[in-house]
């Protein structure tokens, strides 16, 4: 994997904090895209989990989403990748089942009518969205939108 | 003031190395550059390990005062021994040496400042460092039990991030930028190193420089996955190696056990950055039985080569119990070493053989260093002097190792695990490969004085 994301790590450091982690997530078109994650996650409880839902398990996607995973410390987040050619989508690094999953992160993907009217979305740029989840359906649902 | 406090964290870092090095250098003269490169390896060891253990019973700042204390502890009783000696010789190569040196540093702390961390740099190592800053200096220990981050490696051991963490810890921040001026000084301890070869080889005047000449001729150890400005663990055990193989070879020519107990902690100190370390232990260990085997076999040497072993064995065998006590995953990318996996993987050597050759002559990744080395290599063996068939086995045996170890791998494509993983292991040889194309190409070789 590190090999297909080789060009990434040739960018140039903003000499920041973040600076690794800023140039990571420039899929996401953000200004301090490490700050803004955080402090987006900062209101997820610690003890509940997330799951990172893309269109895509490109290595760019993949390398968005153990960013956000970094930033999201303490709180675990799994991702589901939608496209599997043809196979059923799968949560892939599951999160452990006393951390129940009540949040989802829907990076370039559109987010099911029925939670986009749900109170506490949070928009993290134009890419991203944390949408409120108490109750689960099958994971094929957030795919099939 | 962030670069004060970075400052004394080295400091510290090094003073400990100091105590350390002077503990277990053979009683000769030692140059401050022998000096500086021992005390940076067995430093960040000290730092870390002190802080993975004492992390135990104590985290924050009681933590972080303790390993103070304990590396000026170290540095006290080392530096009541102190026989540093500067080095001499002729002058106008040393000036030479000195600013050739200089670049290469100003080049690789630039390209580490310019470019950000590499992916094994930061989804790693950088992580457990972040996170260990975030707990008080101590690596949590749901990290290690976590499912959803198991590919941070939680099983890869931890001098590296309790190192940078180290660091984080004065700076009061955990900092992705200036993590990175830390490798730049993995570099500096390699050039270091390399004099010490130059003083082992007997090698004088221009010569001198020809291993650091080469080292910049090859663009993986300057950038990349793994080079010495990506934040990775590769450079660093390269470092490691170099050091732990020149310290053997000292002992092959001079017989000093004190040279053989230095090899065996500086390969130990690798088994505790990466778990390739325990690869590089294994072959520093079956090279000092060779010798014992090619020259005397007497109970008493036998000793010597288990004193020098013990501390390898005793990181290994800690971080193995560890890792079962934690239940750290155990994330297998390779099947178990059995005959009939081997015989039923057969087909694949054909295949590997023709990658590792592909990837030994990538010119873009290697320059035209390991067909130099080859060269040296056969040069070497021609010679027919049985000290120096040292340096040709210490390329040798790890490559062979890293090379077959593909025929078991569980990766759906062990071509693409090939692909995405052998360049990273050929950088942990490369500083020894360098260092016996230098050592070929002097007309004077070390056991020959």
């Amino acid at each position: 994997m590190a090999k297909l994301v080789a060009p990434n790590q040739l960018a140039r450091s903003s000499g920041d904090n973040y600076a690794t982690t800023d140039s990571y997530l420039s899929a996401l078109e953000l200004p301090h895209a490490s700050k803004q994650v955080q402090l987006s996650v900062s209101n997820v409880p610690a003890d509940e989990a997330m799951v990172f839902i893309a269109p895509d398990s490109t290595p760019e996607t993949e390398l968005v989403y153990r960013t956000i995973s970094y930033l999201s410390w303490p709180r675990q987040v799994g991702v589901l990748h939608c496209a599997q050619n043809g196979a059923a989508p799968a949560l892939l690094f599951k999160p452990r089942e006393d951390k129940p999953v009540r949040w989802l992160l829907f990076y370039r993907h559109q987010v099911p009518a029925e939670l986009s009217a749900l109170p506490g979305i949070k928009e993290i740029g134009v890419h991203l969205k944390l949408v409120p989840a108490r109750e689960l359906k099958e994971w094929t649902f957030y795919c099939s939108q | 003031m962030d670069f004060l406090l970075l400052t004394i964290a080295l400091l510290l870092l090094l003073l400990a190395g100091v105590g350390i090095s002077l503990w277990l250098l053979p009683k000769r003269p030692t140059s401050a550059a022998e000096l500086f490169a021992l005390s940076f390896l067995f430093g960040s060891a000290t730092v870390s390990m002190a802080s993975f253990l004492l992390g135990f019973v104590i985290s924050g700042n009681r933590l972080r005062w303790s390993v103070a204390l304990l590396c000026v502890a170290i540095g006290w009783n080392g530096i009541r021994q102190l026989r540093v000696k500067l080095p001499h010789g002729n002058l106008h190569s040393s000036k030479w040496l000195f600013v050739l040196a200089a670049t290469q540093l100003t080049v690789v702390a630039w390209l580490s400042s310019v470019r950000v961390l590499g992916w094994d740099g930061l989804f790693n190592f950088e992580i457990k460092a972040r996170l260990a800053f975030l707990n008080g200096g101590v690596l949590p220990l749901e990290l290690l039990s976590d499912p959803s981050r198991t590919w941070t490696l939680q099983g890869y051991p931890l001098l590296l991030p309790l190192t940078e963490s180290w660091f984080y810890g004065w700076l009061g921040r955990a900092d992705q930028h200036f993590v990175k001026l830390l490798f730049p000084l993995f570099f500096a301890a390699a050039l270091c190193l390399f004099s010490v070869g130059n003083r082992l080889s007997g090698t004088r005047s221009w010569r001198q420089l020809v291993p650091m000449l080469l080292i910049f001729t090859v663009p993986s150890l300057l950038i990349g996955d793994g080079s010495a400005s990506s934040g990775y663990a590769d450079f660093p055990l390269a470092v490691f190696y170099l050091a732990s193989i020149i310290y053997l070879a000292e002992f092959w020519q001079s017989d000093d056990p004190t040279a053989l107990r230095l090899a065996g902690a500086i390969a130990a100190a690798g088994c505790w950055l990466k778990q390739e370390g325990a690869i590089l232990w294994f072959c520093v260990m079956a090279l000092t039985a060779l010798r014992f085997a090619l020259t005397r076999t007497s109970w008493r040497d036998w000793k010597q080569l288990a004193k020098a072993a013990f501390p390898g064995l005793l990181i290994i065998a800690g971080w193995q119990i560890f890792a079962r006590l934690v239940s750290l995953p155990d994330i297998n990318q390779f099947s178990p070493l059995r005959f009939a996996t081997l015989r039923s993987n057969l087909w694949r050597i054909p295949i590997i053989a023709e990658a590792v050759l592909r990837e030994l002559t990538s010119w873009r990744h290697w320059g035209l260093l390991w067909l130099v080395v080859l060269a040296a290599i056969v040069w070497l063996f021609w010679q027919r002097s049985r000290s120096e068939t040292l340096l040709p086995l210490a390329i040798l045996l790890p490559l062979a190792f890293y090379s077959s170890i593909y025929v078991f791998s569980l990766w759906p494509s062990f071509l693409t695990h090939l692909e995405s993983s052998f360049p990273r292991l050929l950088i942990q040889i490369s500083l020894v490969a360098v260092w016996t194309a230098a050592v070929a190409f002097q007309p004077r070789r070390f056991g020959t004085n």
